[in-house]
């Protein structure tokens, strides 16, 4: 906690309460006197002050017994006292006071009952000041100076009435005016530097030291279960503040954190409106705990980063205390509180546009496409399909030339957001809220798809006696989607990139008579949803904490607390599917041929409510006796999790009302969905010690209990310690190296446990119900049950050992601090089903067991230089962060041979590692195919120039499955890394963010890998192909080009086979996000009475840095992730422009 | 001071709140989705559920379900428009260790079922062992067809305490004792099953027991006369073995038609649409069902209308065109009266114009109507057309558009499968809206199974009597003269053409090399005249690259899985692998 400046440290929090009514009382006082124009009094109460050596604290112990008179005083000040020998019996206190100050070097002033400690010098001052109230009835005019600790004018610092609006900021010459009462308290800032508080007396003259602060040393960074001051971390926590969270504008939060924490990896897979679907883990290790205001809650991605006071990630054992689900470290998010004084309210409000990032598009004309077919067709040796290709121009209508991305896709997609913040309070109450909103639209042409969400919160905290504080957050997330029905964007990217130029939009170019053309579904067709009907997803998600703090009033230090959350998540989803017709047309009848698709009409309703609670109990102490600082903590902690949902489907004869009761009832279908319960139990310890803040050490553990687990294995016990030592603190380096500010070194070693992935009620034998179904009568369905396998009675915890080496040096008063980590993470005991390790006509399915292992490895290095040239305050920082894992052991079968063994062997292998052909390259002419090995089971009777050239990598003359070898590291990056550059000059502030990923690489499919799927377009990289001089004749010479030879179907099927042909290395380096900002002249906003007002320009993903023949977002993977094979919705890039505005 | 304790209470008591809910047991949870044993022996419909859930698992073909396991792919039947077709001829799917899972479920149920309290009286329980058994004795008949001998299991094995799985080595039984075991399991289980004649046919039942036990009976017949014994009667069974299995194929057959329950569809006097309703006919009088899985839309559909479409015809989801039958095929329908099936393109080397390109079909087999679509065929109300090459002012062009067999997913033999389609869906084409039922077992293979195994034993009046049934059924004329083993063939051919039929008759033949090896694929191309507004037709070689099949002999039995190799050292791979 700070300490104000006339604090004492050792005051209890009541003495300071007292304190801060003694200056209110004060200020009455003066303004007594004011209006009555007399002196102040001579006291003339009667005191007797006795003793041998007693110091002037005790002075005041007796006279406080004596007349009920407090002192006050700087304990700075005391500290230079002498101690004395009196005598004093029945004299008035004025006079008894004088005796005892006799020789000390401060004076001493009476006032109302108060006895207020004064430099010497300042106590002629005083006295006058209190003989002249007269002046102070009306404001003082403060002038100061600041300087620095070097003793040169500190410009720019920021100098505000404590509790008020009234500011102003210091000139070049360090200089200040400011009017203020006298007792108010002047509050002194500047950035790197520690704040100061000044009380204002009648002196208007004041020099004020400002020292830089201890870089960040001194912050205070959230833990697990607690917080902790930066200097005593031990363990690998990174931790970010809002400061760094507000330069972009998404929708999704964890853009924000982009590169900002070293070890966080967050990697943008596509841009879709309410999608969510960042790939985010810290070091590399699979999806982490997120754990808000101290609850387990899963979707963060959806706050509004205007409520967020700070994000910490724990990477190490430090994570130990959260057992469950910690393997793969924490993030904990904490949301703002508010903070006593008048009520602040901020708006703040921001418009922008999003555009496509580099995104593979479909030709966009006829006469493109006809050519790769023509081509195509004398490749197969087929007559000329097109021969007349030229004639597609559009202008006659027998010929069109459509551009079906250009007609289908919008250039520039709005986005919005906006919130407003209020928050304030007095000594008892502090309140914080906000309510957000944000508009995204998506990008169709048709406008089919947006997104809306409501963000609200409200954090509340009461006093209710001394010791007693109760906070309450409430918190809301409420969104909907909007999308056409017949278009995810799966569905919408596959047809408009095989949607060919040559065919019209309208048969017969009539509206709306949507032509029925060779891609399954007309692409301009499936994004009207007034047409093929939508989906709307929408999300409820309201979040209850609820606690109470216990300052336990006889044992300082300790503290007693109680938390309770109420989690309620609702889901609903409706689909509209409409029946629609899409045409050819009959010339000769002069009809409309419709051919009517997803058809019947039909209607789905899905509702799910999830509700999850938590209760914590926890006893916290923490005291220090003389050099020894111990800090403690035990918790006790339940969580329940429980869930439940249905779906209904009707299919309708009427399109015209999108209501389930409307429906048909036949064929409708009704059944329920995510039925589940679980829950877990931990107690949690942990103890913290330093010595002189030098040696540092921690232990702590969770013993966690899962309801996943069979009753006998449930219990798992995690303990994890970490040492630290603060070097700098050391006699030998202290002052002996005037550049070294800090140097830390920091051990951690810890066992974390994970459940998931394990299947629920491994111990019970029995049948799975509903699974499968067969029709016994011809009509009806009859649900089947099928064998749940071999039970695991003892299936538990798998076990991942942490440990973490770091090292943290701060150098030249912040011009350069270095942060270096060294990691590993042993897993044990991972599940994986012995299977293979059996024979097969053992018939049964066998259990999860705890069998697998892996390792990873890695580093951490992040380097930081902060620095102000006059005017100018810069920040450098940039992380970067590596990691690899291997399995340790992977379940399998024993191979046969050894050939065997280094083919699928899995054992203290690297993960990911690809396999495939080697290549000489691409043939160059027909020489080099009769010279090359037999590239495959057709000889070289269907290669052409252009083709790949496989290399025949076990020389055997042969390209077979045997040249498979290992070609490319894994498809995940194995190193992240993140630039910021940030300065702000004047009212002007610029923040640059670079970051990227390295030590991967993709392969395309699908699409991307060959022309002319089902013989309809292409994606435009493929015009880049060998062909033809005269694209008609193919006896004309070759021009080479980057692909292979035009033909029908994907390409030909050999040139496809994984090769370092198609594997590229994706190393990017993106200029991730700009903002550029401006905050108004004070003299400018006071007249609107506004505190601060700040108008900015930001852009996001605005420039990529990557391999030349990487024709796609390096983000965004097209290499196949599953069903969406490419075809993911791509990343965007934002502009926006916003303001942000407090009052 | 009175506040602090207010405090404190207040605490105390969210305390004990807290440690109340604790204590009740919070973390022993209920499962949502389990039943166990006890239930499902004692709840005839949880006992029910299980079953069906192992009907779901058997072993059977699935066209409907998944293209990519359609066996007429890998035999002279049909080719796939959109893939190459030279790929090996090895099955892709295999049934090895799946098969082994429901048999474990089944010795189980096997071993439980008896006492356990499910049926109120011993006759229920003999007909629900009856099936079970019967059951197991199908998966291995399967296994069998696949791999020829494979280790008999009976009981349900624990894991071995320790993890030694040696325990659980099991040499493969010969393929002579697989086939006895069948034997002998069907015989007792069809002994067990009820002799009613009201009986369903989507689970086991005598009647479509005892079909099943005359095919699998000849298949090992086959075996005997014409496979060899290798790997010391892993694979093979001796040819000594042959007569008695030909006279249980023979006996079970009999039975079937003895029992009467069955007959010949005959509904309809136009022989093409018979043969064609003969698939689509659910309803009671259609007495040719013996085995079939039901499928019923939305409940249960699958893909066959829109995977077989015409080009021109496909449903707005796609696909189409998967299913061509070869010339060679087309060319196997006989005429009406005239053995010789090929059609009529040339006269004297000039190709034959038709006005009509239908007329090129005239009087061949009614079973070829319904089941090729070809040029000129009638279809949803329209006349198909198809047509490789267009010729316009003398000029020959290539044909283009959706009626030539140009675009990727048309046609590439000139003809689509119309077997199961449906000619007026009652639902527009999309994923899964098909659900015409999958006839496994249809009373026509029992006559072809009788017929074939009196023909074996040299009693071949009684074989033609039957194989004339089926003739006059289908509409062309009977065969007077003494039947051949050709002749029978090649009408077990057409009758169960596209029936994955074709793929296990080759296989216990021994004549999948002689059929597939060494021969070109033909298509028909249609070649429309504009200017004279004629077609005619050219005999057409299928690229060799894309459409050579070829059919090593090592084929004949399917490898068995590397995992069971690995995993079990007393296993002998199948010869060739």
């Amino acid at each position: 906690m700070n300490q104000n400046a006339y604090g004492n440290a050792f005051m209890s929090k009541r003495h300071r309460w007292a304190q801060t009514l003694l200056y209110m009382k004060l200020t009455a006082l003066f303004l007594l006197i004011a209006c009555l124009h007399v002196s102040a009094e001579t006291y003339s109460q009667k005191v007797s002050i006795s003793g041998k050596n007693i110091s002037l604290k005790q002075v005041f112990e007796m006279v406080k017994s004596q007349t009920g008179y407090d002192a006050i005083y700087n304990p700075e000040l005391l500290k230079k006292t002498k101690k004395i020998s009196v005598n004093i019996q029945n004299t008035t206190l004025q006079e008894a006071l004088e005796l005892c100050f006799l020789n000390q070097p401060i004076g001493f002033l009476i006032k109302y009952n108060t006895i207020v400690l004064t430099p010497k010098a300042a106590e002629k001052q005083a006295a006058i000041a209190a003989d002249h109230a007269t002046a102070t009835v009306e404001m003082v005019q403060v002038t100061g100076k600041v300087l620095s600790e070097a003793g040169e004018p500190v410009n720019g610092a920021s100098v505000v009435v404590k509790g008020t609006s009234k500011g102003t900021t210091t000139d070049e010459g360090g200089n200040f005016t400011i009017d203020a009462d006298p007792g108010d308290i002047l509050e002194i800032t500047l950035v790197g530097h520690i704040s100061q508080e000044v009380k204002v007396t009648s002196a208007t003259d004041i020099t004020i030291i400002l020292k830089q602060s201890e870089s960040e040393l001194a912050q205070v960074v959230v833990i697990g279960y607690g917080t902790q001051k930066k200097a005593s971390v031990t363990g690998a926590v990174s931790t970010v503040g809002p400061s760094d969270l507000t330069a972009v504008t998404t929708s999704d939060f964890s853009n924000t954190l982009t590169g900002k924490l070293p070890g966080l990896r967050v990697m943008q897979i596509g841009g879709e409106p309410g999608t969510y679907n960042n790939s985010i883990d810290i070091r590399g290790w699979g999806a982490m705990l997120v754990v808000v205001d101290g609850v387990p809650r899963d979707d963060f991605q959806r706050i509004d980063p205007a409520a967020i006071a700070s994000v910490t990630i724990l990477k190490d054992a430090s994570a130990a205390v959260y057992g469950l689900k910690a393997a793969n470290g924490v993030m904990l998010i904490t949301t703002k509180k508010g903070q006593a004084g008048k009520p602040k309210i901020s708006f703040n409000s921001s418009y922008g546009w999003q555009k496509l990032t580099e995104f593979p598009k479909p030709i966009r004309n006829a006469m493109d496409n006809l050519i790769l077919k023509n081509e195509a067709a004398l490749v197969a040796g087929n007559p000329l399909p097109y021969p007349d290709w030229e004639k597609y121009t559009g202008e006659d209508p027998d010929y069109p030339n459509v551009d079906w991305w250009g007609l289908t896709v919008r250039n520039a997609m709005p986005i919005n957001k906006n919130s407003v913040t209020v928050s304030g309070g007095s000594e008892k109450v502090t309140y914080f809220f906000t309510v957000g909103n944000l508009y995204q639209s998506g990008l169709y042409n048709t406008k089919s798809m947006d997104y809306n969400r409501y963000n609200f919160r409200s954090n509340v905290t009461a006093k209710i006696t001394n010791n007693l504080t109760a906070n309450i957050i409430l918190a809301g997330m409420i969104d909907e989607k909007n999308s056409p029905y017949g278009s995810s964007s799966y569905d919408f990217f596959k047809q408009v990139w095989m949607q060919p130029g040559y065919e019209p939009i309208y048969a017969n170019n009539t509206a709306p008579y949507y032509y029925d053309g060779q891609a399954d579904r007309n692409p301009l067709a499936i994004i009207n949803s007034d047409l093929t009907g939508y989906r709307i997803n929408q999300l409820k998600n309201y979040q209850t904490t609820a606690t109470l703090t216990y300052d336990m009033p006889f044992v300082k230090g300790l503290q007693l607390q109680g938390l309770f959350a109420y989690d309620m998540n609702y889901g609903h989803n409706k689909i509209w599917r409409k029946a629609y017709n899409e045409y050819k047309y009959d010339e000769a009848n002069d009809k409309y041929l419709p051919t009517v698709l997803t058809s019947p009409t039909n209607l789905q309703h899905t509702f799910n409510e999830r509700i999850y609670t938590q209760t914590q109990l926890s006893v916290r102490y923490k005291n220090s006796f003389g050099a020894h600082g111990v800090e403690a903590l035990v918790l006790g902690e339940a969580r329940n999790g429980s869930g439940t949902g249905f779906l209904a489907q009707r299919n309708f004869a009427l399109s015209a009302l999108d209501q389930l009761n409307a429906g048909l009832n036949d064929n409708q279908v009704a059944s329920g969905t995510d039925n589940v319960v679980a829950s877990n139990q931990a107690l949690v310890g942990r103890v913290n010690y330093d010595f002189m803040s030098k040696y540092l050490a921690e232990f702590s553990f969770r013993y966690d209990g899962s309801s996943l687990f069979p009753k006998d294995s449930r219990w798992g016990f995690f303990p994890g310690f970490s040492l630290g030592w603060r070097i700098s603190e050391e006699a030998f380096l202290r002052n002996k190296i005037s550049f070294l500010d800090n140097l830390k070194l920091r051990f951690s070693h810890g066992k974390l446990g994970d459940n998931s992935d394990a299947l629920a009620f491994a111990d019970l034998q029995g049948y799975l119900y509903p699974s499968g179904s067969y029709i016994f009568d011809g009509k009806n369905l009859v649900a089947g049950s099928s064998i749940k396998g071999l039970p695991n009675p003892s299936l538990t915890w798998y076990t991942a050992t942490t440990t973490n080496l770091g090292v943290d040096a701060g150098l030249w008063n912040g011009l350069l601090d270095v942060t270096v980590e060294l990691f590993q993470r042993k897993r044990n005991g991972l599940l994986a089903q012995r299977a293979i390790a059996v024979p097969p006509i053992f018939g049964a399915i066998l259990p999860q067991e705890n069998l697998n292992s892996d390792l990873s490895r890695g580093f951490e290095v992040v380097l930081s230089h902060t620095n102000r040239i006059n005017d100018f305050t810069y920040n450098i920082s940039t992380n970067l962060t590596y990691a690899r894992a291997r399995w340790k052991h992977y379940e399998a079968a024993l191979p046969g041979n050894s050939y065997l063994n280094w083919r699928n062997s899995n054992d203290n292998r690297w993960k990911g590692i690809q396999w495939g052909y080697g290549i000489v390259g691409q043939f160059q002419n027909q020489r080099d195919i009769d010279l090359a090995p037999v590239q495959n089971a057709n000889g070289h009777s269907e290669l052409f120039p252009g083709d790949i050239w496989y290399e025949d990598w076990n020389q055997d003359g042969m390209i077979d499955d045997l040249d498979r070898h290992p070609i490319a590291r894994s498809v995940e990056p194995e190193m992240f890394y993140g630039l910021n550059l940030s300065g702000s000059w004047k009212g002007i502030s610029l923040n640059v963010f670079f970051q990227g990923a390295s030590n991967y690489s993709m392969m395309p499919t699908e699409q991307l890998q060959g022309p002319l799927p089902w013989g309809r377009n292409s994606s435009q990289m493929f015009l880049d192909r060998w062909h033809h001089e005269d694209p008609m004749d193919f006896n004309s010479p070759w021009v080479p080009g980057k692909y292979p030879i035009s033909r029908d179907g994907f390409g030909y099927g050999p040139n496809k086979e994984a090769s370092t042909y198609w594997f590229q290395d994706v190393t990017y380096l993106r200029l991730k996000s700009v903002e550029l900002a401006y905050s108004l002249p004070q003299r400018w906003i006071s007249r609107i009475s506004s505190q601060q007002a700040r108008i900015f320009v930001n852009a996001f993903n605005l420039y990529t840095w990557k391999g030349k023949d990487i024709t796609f977002d390096p983000e965004h993977r097209l290499n196949g992730d599953g069903a969406d094979g490419g075809y993911k919705y791509p990343l965007t890039a934002n502009y926006n422009i916003g303001i942000d505005i407090t009052f | 001071m009175n506040n602090t304790y207010k405090g404190a209470i207040i605490l105390l008591i969210a305390t004990c709140f807290t440690m109340l809910s604790g204590c009740k047991k919070e973390l022993d949870k209920d499962p949502v989705d389990i039943l166990t044993e006890e239930i499902l022996l004692s709840d005839p419909v949880a006992y029910t559920s299980h079953v069906a859930y192992l009907y779901s698992q058997l072993p059977f073909s699935n066209s409907f379900a998944d293209m990519g396991r359609y066996l007429s792919y890998k035999t002279d039947e049909l080719v796939n428009c959109t893939q190459d077709q030279n790929a090996s001829l090895e099955p892709n799917t295999q049934w090895w260790e799946d098969g082994y899972k429901v048999i474990r479920n089944l010795n189980n149920l096997i071993e439980k079922v008896p006492g356990s309290s499910l049926f109120p009286t011993q006759e229920q329980i003999n007909e629900a062992v009856g099936e079970i058994r019967f059951m197991r004795a199908f998966v291995y008949y399967n296994l069998a067809w696949r791999y020829g001998g494979v280790p008999i299991v009976t009981k349900v094995a624990p894991l071995p305490k320790g993890g030694d799985i040696s325990e659980l080595y099991s040499p493969r039984n010969t393929e002579l004792e697989v086939f006895k075991f069948i034997e002998t399991e069907m015989t007792e289980a069809i002994a067990m099953m009820s002799t009613a004649a009201s009986f369903n046919e989507f689970r086991f039942n005598k009647w479509s027991a005892l079909a099943y036990k005359s095919s699998a009976m000849l298949y090992a017949a086959s075996i005997a006369k014409y496979g060899s014994v290798q790997l010391d009667g892993a694979v093979g069974i001796p040819q000594t073995e042959a007569a008695h299995f030909w006279e249980a194929a023979r006996d079970a057959a009999k039975e079937v038609i003895d029992g009467g329950v069955y007959s010949l569809y005959n509904e309809s006097s136009d022989k093409a649409l018979n043969y064609h309703n003969l698939f689509f006919d659910k309803s009671a009088s259609n007495k040719e069902r013996v085995f079939v899985t039901a499928y019923v839309w939305p409940l249960k559909g699958h893909n066959f209308d829109r995977d077989a479409a015409p080009f021109n015809h496909r449903g707005g989801v796609g696909y189409g065109g998967r299913y061509c039958p070869t010339l060679e095929m087309v060319e196997s329908y006989e005429y009406i009266n005239d053995r010789n099936g090929a059609l009529k393109m040339n006269s004297g080397g000039t190709p034959i114009e038709y006005a009509d390109p239908a007329d090129l079909f005239k009087d061949k087999d009614p079973r070829l109507f319904a089941s090729v679509l070809f040029p000129g065929s009638p279809w949803k109300g329209t006349t198909l057309k198809i047509y490789a090459r267009v010729i316009e002012n003398g000029q020959e062009q290539d044909g283009n558009g959706v009626d030539g067999i140009n675009q990727p997913e048309a046609t590439s033999t000139g003809f689509y499968l119309s077997k199961w389609q449906d000619p007026a869906p009652p639902r527009p084409i999309d994923n899964n809206s098909s659900d015409v039922d999958r006839m496994y077992m249809r009373y026509t293979e029992v006559l072809l199974n009788y017929a074939e195994a009196q023909l074996e034993l040299d009693n071949e009046p009684e074989a033609r009597i039957y194989v004339n049934m089926i003739r006059n059924r289908a509409g062309i004329e009977e065969l007077d003269g003494v039947i051949t083993m050709d002749d029978y063939r090649k009408e077990r051919k057409i009758e169960l053409a596209f029936e994955e039929n074709r793929y296990w008759d080759l296989k216990r033949w021994r004549t999948y090399d002689k059929v597939m090896n060494n021969k070109e694929t033909y298509a028909i191309w249609p070649v429309y005249n504009k200017d004279k507004n004629v077609y005619t037709f050219r005999r057409q070689v299928l690229p060799a690259g894309k459409y050579t099949r070829n059919f090593s002999a090592n084929l004949y039995y399917n490898r068995i899985p590397a995992t069971e190799i690995e995993t079990n050292p007393l296993i002998v791979q199948n010869p060739g692998y």
